[in-house]
Protein backbone atom coordinates (compact mmCIF):
# COMPACT_ATOMS: atom_id res chain seq x y z
CA UNK A 1 0.00 0.00 0.00
CA UNK A 2 2.77 2.40 0.80
CA UNK A 3 5.29 1.15 -1.81
CA UNK A 4 5.02 4.32 -3.88
CA UNK A 5 5.72 6.48 -0.89
CA UNK A 6 8.61 4.39 0.36
CA UNK A 7 10.13 4.37 -3.13
CA UNK A 8 9.80 8.16 -3.26
CA UNK A 9 11.40 8.39 0.15
CA UNK A 10 14.44 6.41 -0.99
CA UNK A 11 14.90 8.51 -4.09
CA UNK A 12 15.02 11.78 -2.16
CA UNK A 13 18.33 13.06 -0.99
CA UNK A 14 18.98 13.67 2.65
CA UNK A 15 18.64 17.42 2.11
CA UNK A 16 15.18 17.04 0.61
CA UNK A 17 14.03 14.91 3.49
CA UNK A 18 15.21 17.57 5.91
CA UNK A 19 13.36 20.22 3.90
CA UNK A 20 10.18 18.23 4.18
CA UNK A 21 10.59 17.87 7.91
CA UNK A 22 11.15 21.63 8.14
CA UNK A 23 7.97 22.26 6.15
CA UNK A 24 6.09 19.99 8.50
CA UNK A 25 7.39 21.87 11.55
CA UNK A 26 6.48 25.20 9.94
CA UNK A 27 2.91 24.03 9.49
CA UNK A 28 2.71 22.96 13.11
CA UNK A 29 4.25 26.23 14.30
CA UNK A 30 1.80 28.38 12.34
CA UNK A 31 -1.14 26.32 13.61
CA UNK A 32 0.10 26.92 17.14
CA UNK A 33 0.40 30.66 16.46
CA UNK A 34 -3.19 30.82 15.21
CA UNK A 35 -4.40 28.97 18.30
CA UNK A 36 -2.54 31.21 20.72
CA UNK A 37 -3.65 34.31 18.83
CA UNK A 38 -7.24 33.16 19.16
CA UNK A 39 -6.71 32.57 22.88
CA UNK A 40 -5.46 36.15 23.25
CA UNK A 41 -8.33 37.61 21.26
CA UNK A 42 -11.02 35.84 23.24
CA UNK A 43 -9.23 36.38 26.55
CA UNK A 44 -9.63 32.73 27.42
CA UNK A 45 -6.92 30.14 27.78
CA UNK A 46 -8.79 27.57 25.75
CA UNK A 47 -11.04 29.29 23.24
CA UNK A 48 -12.44 26.21 21.54
CA UNK A 49 -13.70 23.19 23.46
CA UNK A 50 -15.50 19.97 22.63
CA UNK A 51 -18.57 18.93 24.58
CA UNK A 52 -17.79 15.69 26.39
CA UNK A 53 -20.99 14.79 28.23
CA UNK A 54 -24.72 14.86 27.67
CA UNK A 55 -25.51 17.03 30.66
CA UNK A 56 -26.51 20.03 28.56
CA UNK A 57 -28.88 18.25 26.20
CA UNK A 58 -30.87 19.10 24.17
CA UNK A 59 -28.74 22.20 23.68
CA UNK A 60 -25.36 20.53 23.33
CA UNK A 61 -24.59 16.96 22.48
CA UNK A 62 -21.35 15.04 22.80
CA UNK A 63 -19.04 16.05 20.01
CA UNK A 64 -20.24 19.62 19.50
CA UNK A 65 -17.73 22.40 19.27
CA UNK A 66 -18.05 25.49 21.45
CA UNK A 67 -16.45 28.89 20.96
CA UNK A 68 -15.59 30.67 24.18
CA UNK A 69 -14.74 34.15 25.22
CA UNK A 70 -14.00 35.63 28.60
CA UNK A 71 -15.78 38.94 28.92
CA UNK A 72 -14.48 41.75 31.09
CA UNK A 73 -17.77 42.40 32.75
CA UNK A 74 -18.98 40.07 35.49
CA UNK A 75 -20.78 36.85 34.70
CA UNK A 76 -24.56 36.80 34.81
CA UNK A 77 -27.19 34.21 35.55
CA UNK A 78 -28.06 32.19 32.46
CA UNK A 79 -24.56 32.39 30.98
CA UNK A 80 -23.22 29.05 29.92
CA UNK A 81 -19.68 28.72 31.19
CA UNK A 82 -16.88 26.27 30.87
CA UNK A 83 -15.17 25.86 34.20
CA UNK A 84 -12.73 23.58 35.93
CA UNK A 85 -13.07 22.42 39.50
CA UNK A 86 -9.83 23.21 41.31
CA UNK A 87 -7.72 20.10 41.47
CA UNK A 88 -9.32 18.48 38.45
CA UNK A 89 -8.50 18.81 34.78
CA UNK A 90 -11.79 18.00 33.16
CA UNK A 91 -13.63 21.10 31.94
CA UNK A 92 -17.37 21.19 32.56
CA UNK A 93 -19.90 23.06 30.46
CA UNK A 94 -22.91 24.13 32.52
CA UNK A 95 -25.15 27.12 33.07
CA UNK A 96 -25.00 29.63 35.90
CA UNK A 97 -28.16 29.43 37.95
CA UNK A 98 -27.22 31.34 41.07
CA UNK A 99 -24.95 34.28 41.55
CA UNK A 100 -23.75 36.44 44.42
CA UNK A 101 -21.64 39.49 43.67
CA UNK A 102 -19.67 40.97 46.54
CA UNK A 103 -19.39 44.62 45.76
CA UNK A 104 -16.48 45.31 48.10
CA UNK A 105 -14.20 42.55 47.00
CA UNK A 106 -15.52 42.03 43.49
CA UNK A 107 -15.66 38.29 44.16
CA UNK A 108 -18.36 36.34 42.41
CA UNK A 109 -19.90 33.26 43.98
CA UNK A 110 -21.33 31.09 41.24
CA UNK A 111 -23.52 28.01 41.33
CA UNK A 112 -23.94 26.01 38.14
CA UNK A 113 -26.17 23.26 36.81
CA UNK A 114 -26.40 21.26 33.64
CA UNK A 115 -29.69 21.71 31.79
CA UNK A 116 -30.15 17.97 31.61
CA UNK A 117 -29.31 17.31 35.25
CA UNK A 118 -31.91 17.28 37.97
CA UNK A 119 -29.70 18.78 40.64
CA UNK A 120 -27.14 21.54 40.73
CA UNK A 121 -23.42 20.93 40.55
CA UNK A 122 -22.69 20.91 44.27
CA UNK A 123 -22.33 17.15 43.95
CA UNK A 124 -19.55 17.73 41.45
CA UNK A 125 -17.65 20.37 43.34
CA UNK A 126 -14.96 19.43 45.84
CA UNK A 127 -16.20 18.23 49.23
CA UNK A 128 -17.20 21.25 51.29
CA UNK A 129 -17.13 23.53 48.27
CA UNK A 130 -20.46 25.26 47.69
CA UNK A 131 -19.58 27.78 44.99
CA UNK A 132 -17.14 28.32 42.21
CA UNK A 133 -15.49 31.62 41.41
CA UNK A 134 -14.58 33.58 38.34
CA UNK A 135 -11.04 32.26 38.43
CA UNK A 136 -12.37 28.74 37.96
CA UNK A 137 -14.16 29.75 34.77
CA UNK A 138 -12.26 29.21 31.55
CA UNK A 139 -14.72 31.08 29.38
CA UNK A 140 -18.32 31.82 28.53
CA UNK A 141 -19.93 30.10 25.56
CA UNK A 142 -20.48 32.51 22.71
CA UNK A 143 -20.88 30.37 19.61
CA UNK A 144 -21.57 26.85 18.61
CA UNK A 145 -20.83 24.38 15.83
CA UNK A 146 -22.48 20.95 15.89
CA UNK A 147 -20.73 17.58 15.48
CA UNK A 148 -17.32 18.94 14.47
CA UNK A 149 -15.71 17.95 17.74
CA UNK A 150 -16.49 14.26 17.21
CA UNK A 151 -12.99 13.80 15.84
CA UNK A 152 -11.49 14.60 19.24
CA UNK A 153 -13.81 12.20 21.02
CA UNK A 154 -13.02 9.36 18.64
CA UNK A 155 -9.32 10.02 19.14
CA UNK A 156 -9.76 9.91 22.89
CA UNK A 157 -11.77 6.75 22.96
CA UNK A 158 -9.66 4.88 20.45
CA UNK A 159 -6.00 5.87 20.87
CA UNK A 160 -4.94 3.46 18.10
CA UNK A 161 -6.81 5.70 15.67
CA UNK A 162 -4.76 8.64 16.86
CA UNK A 163 -1.41 6.91 16.25
CA UNK A 164 -2.59 5.61 12.90
CA UNK A 165 -3.63 9.08 11.82
CA UNK A 166 -0.34 10.66 12.86
CA UNK A 167 1.69 7.95 11.15
CA UNK A 168 -0.29 8.26 7.92
CA UNK A 169 -0.04 12.04 8.05
CA UNK A 170 3.72 11.89 8.62
CA UNK A 171 4.29 9.62 5.66
CA UNK A 172 2.04 11.73 3.43
CA UNK A 173 3.82 14.96 4.31
CA UNK A 174 7.28 13.51 3.85
CA UNK A 175 6.58 12.14 0.39
CA UNK A 176 4.55 14.92 -1.19
CA UNK A 177 6.49 17.93 -2.22
CA UNK A 178 4.51 21.15 -2.64
CA UNK B 1 -6.33 11.62 -5.81
CA UNK B 2 -9.60 12.87 -7.24
CA UNK B 3 -11.45 11.66 -4.18
CA UNK B 4 -9.06 13.71 -2.09
CA UNK B 5 -9.79 16.95 -3.94
CA UNK B 6 -13.54 16.30 -4.05
CA UNK B 7 -13.51 15.69 -0.31
CA UNK B 8 -11.50 18.83 0.41
CA UNK B 9 -13.72 20.95 -1.81
CA UNK B 10 -16.95 19.71 -0.26
CA UNK B 11 -15.53 20.31 3.19
CA UNK B 12 -14.71 23.89 2.26
CA UNK B 13 -18.18 24.43 0.82
CA UNK B 14 -19.83 23.10 3.96
CA UNK B 15 -17.79 25.34 6.20
CA UNK B 16 -18.46 28.44 4.11
CA UNK B 17 -22.17 27.64 4.18
CA UNK B 18 -22.23 27.16 7.95
CA UNK B 19 -20.25 30.36 8.42
CA UNK B 20 -22.71 32.27 6.25
CA UNK B 21 -25.66 30.89 8.22
CA UNK B 22 -23.99 31.82 11.47
CA UNK B 23 -23.21 35.35 10.39
CA UNK B 24 -26.52 36.15 8.69
CA UNK B 25 -28.76 35.05 11.53
CA UNK B 26 -28.33 38.05 13.86
CA UNK B 27 -29.16 40.46 11.04
CA UNK B 28 -32.41 38.86 10.08
CA UNK B 29 -33.97 38.25 13.43
CA UNK B 30 -36.45 40.81 14.60
CA UNK B 31 -37.46 39.90 18.06
CA UNK B 32 -40.39 41.36 19.86
CA UNK B 33 -41.21 39.13 22.75
CA UNK B 34 -43.96 40.04 25.14
CA UNK B 35 -43.70 38.66 28.61
CA UNK B 36 -45.35 39.16 31.94
CA UNK B 37 -44.36 37.66 35.20
CA UNK B 38 -46.65 38.07 38.17
CA UNK B 39 -45.59 37.11 41.62
CA UNK B 40 -48.66 35.79 43.40
CA UNK B 41 -47.25 35.09 46.79
CA UNK B 42 -44.01 34.75 48.68
CA UNK B 43 -43.53 32.97 51.92
CA UNK B 44 -40.26 32.96 53.80
CA UNK B 45 -39.60 30.18 56.24
CA UNK B 46 -36.63 29.45 58.39
CA UNK B 47 -35.23 25.99 58.37
CA UNK B 48 -32.46 24.36 60.27
CA UNK B 49 -30.35 23.39 57.29
CA UNK B 50 -27.05 21.68 57.76
CA UNK B 51 -26.68 22.88 61.30
CA UNK B 52 -27.50 26.55 60.85
CA UNK B 53 -30.78 28.40 60.69
CA UNK B 54 -31.38 29.88 57.24
CA UNK B 55 -34.23 31.58 55.48
CA UNK B 56 -35.81 29.96 52.47
CA UNK B 57 -38.29 31.67 50.21
CA UNK B 58 -41.17 29.96 48.47
CA UNK B 59 -42.55 31.90 45.55
CA UNK B 60 -45.64 31.25 43.48
CA UNK B 61 -45.84 32.98 40.14
CA UNK B 62 -47.93 33.37 37.01
CA UNK B 63 -46.24 33.59 33.66
CA UNK B 64 -47.61 34.83 30.37
CA UNK B 65 -45.20 35.04 27.50
CA UNK B 66 -45.31 35.20 23.75
CA UNK B 67 -41.85 34.28 22.57
CA UNK B 68 -42.67 33.18 19.03
CA UNK B 69 -40.81 36.14 17.55
CA UNK B 70 -37.57 34.82 18.98
CA UNK B 71 -37.76 31.68 16.85
CA UNK B 72 -36.16 31.91 13.44
CA UNK B 73 -34.96 29.22 11.04
CA UNK B 74 -31.64 28.93 12.82
CA UNK B 75 -33.07 28.56 16.32
CA UNK B 76 -32.66 25.15 17.84
CA UNK B 77 -34.18 25.87 21.20
CA UNK B 78 -34.97 28.61 23.67
CA UNK B 79 -33.93 28.38 27.28
CA UNK B 80 -36.19 30.53 29.43
CA UNK B 81 -35.88 31.21 33.10
CA UNK B 82 -37.52 33.38 35.71
CA UNK B 83 -34.76 35.15 37.58
CA UNK B 84 -35.04 36.95 40.88
CA UNK B 85 -32.56 39.71 41.43
CA UNK B 86 -32.00 41.52 44.71
CA UNK B 87 -29.44 43.20 46.84
CA UNK B 88 -28.28 46.73 47.27
CA UNK B 89 -24.65 46.36 48.26
CA UNK B 90 -24.17 42.97 46.78
CA UNK B 91 -25.96 41.75 43.73
CA UNK B 92 -27.67 38.39 43.77
CA UNK B 93 -29.32 36.56 40.93
CA UNK B 94 -31.17 33.30 41.28
CA UNK B 95 -32.92 31.21 38.68
CA UNK B 96 -36.27 30.27 40.20
CA UNK B 97 -37.74 28.34 37.34
CA UNK B 98 -36.55 27.35 33.91
CA UNK B 99 -37.74 25.51 30.87
CA UNK B 100 -36.55 24.62 27.43
CA UNK B 101 -38.78 25.48 24.48
CA UNK B 102 -38.01 23.48 21.42
CA UNK B 103 -40.43 24.71 18.82
CA UNK B 104 -42.28 27.82 17.78
CA UNK B 105 -45.60 26.20 18.63
CA UNK B 106 -44.60 25.83 22.27
CA UNK B 107 -43.35 29.39 22.48
CA UNK B 108 -46.59 30.83 23.76
CA UNK B 109 -46.47 30.16 27.42
CA UNK B 110 -49.30 30.66 29.86
CA UNK B 111 -48.64 29.04 33.18
CA UNK B 112 -50.31 29.64 36.49
CA UNK B 113 -49.19 28.96 39.99
CA UNK B 114 -45.60 28.12 39.12
CA UNK B 115 -43.61 27.27 42.18
CA UNK B 116 -39.90 27.86 42.28
CA UNK B 117 -38.03 24.83 41.01
CA UNK B 118 -34.82 25.54 42.82
CA UNK B 119 -34.05 26.40 46.39
CA UNK B 120 -34.39 30.08 46.97
CA UNK B 121 -32.00 31.03 49.70
CA UNK B 122 -29.37 33.65 50.20
CA UNK B 123 -25.66 33.07 50.64
CA UNK B 124 -26.10 34.54 54.11
CA UNK B 125 -28.66 33.07 56.49
CA UNK B 126 -31.12 35.90 56.09
CA UNK B 127 -32.73 37.87 53.28
CA UNK B 128 -33.13 40.87 55.53
CA UNK B 129 -36.47 41.67 53.88
CA UNK B 130 -34.99 43.38 50.83
CA UNK B 131 -36.84 44.09 47.61
CA UNK B 132 -36.42 41.79 44.67
CA UNK B 133 -37.21 42.17 40.99
CA UNK B 134 -38.47 39.26 38.93
CA UNK B 135 -37.85 39.06 35.22
CA UNK B 136 -37.96 36.52 32.44
CA UNK B 137 -34.60 35.76 30.84
CA UNK B 138 -34.08 33.85 27.65
CA UNK B 139 -31.17 32.35 25.77
CA UNK B 140 -31.61 31.47 22.10
CA UNK B 141 -29.47 28.59 20.93
CA UNK B 142 -28.86 28.32 17.21
CA UNK B 143 -28.19 25.30 15.07
CA UNK B 144 -25.00 27.04 14.01
CA UNK B 145 -23.58 30.31 15.24
CA UNK B 146 -23.69 32.71 18.14
CA UNK B 147 -25.86 32.40 21.22
CA UNK B 148 -28.15 35.34 21.83
CA UNK B 149 -29.72 36.21 25.11
CA UNK B 150 -32.09 38.80 26.42
CA UNK B 151 -34.39 39.63 29.25
CA UNK B 152 -37.72 41.24 29.81
CA UNK B 153 -38.19 44.39 31.83
CA UNK B 154 -38.19 43.60 35.48
CA UNK B 155 -41.52 43.87 37.09
CA UNK B 156 -42.28 45.75 40.19
CA UNK B 157 -40.20 45.22 43.23
CA UNK B 158 -41.57 42.67 45.60
CA UNK B 159 -40.50 42.68 49.17
CA UNK B 160 -39.54 39.60 51.03
CA UNK B 161 -41.88 39.16 53.94
CA UNK B 162 -40.74 38.48 57.45
CA UNK B 163 -39.81 34.90 58.01
CA UNK B 164 -42.07 32.53 59.84
CA UNK B 165 -40.58 29.87 61.97
CA UNK B 166 -40.56 26.26 61.03
CA UNK B 167 -38.64 23.81 63.11
CA UNK B 168 -37.38 21.15 60.75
Amino acid sequence: MFEDEIATLRRMSKRQVLMQILNFLMIIASALMVWKGLALYTNSESPIVVVLSGSMEPAFYRGDLLFLGMPDEPLRVGDICVFKIPGRDVPIVHRVIKLHDERDTGMQYILTKGDNNQVDDRGLYNPGQLWIHRKDVVGKVRGFLPYVGMVTIIMNDYPQAKYLLIAALGIWVLTHRE
Amino acid sequence: QRANSVFAFSLTVIFVLLGAVAIITPFFSSSDPKTEVHVKEIAVWTYDYGGSISEFAFVTMDLEADLTSLFDWNTKQLYVSIVAEYGSDNMNQIVLWDDIIRSKRDAQVVLHQIKNKYMFNDITPSFREVNATYALHWDAMPYVGLLQSGRSDSIRHVKFPKPENFAA
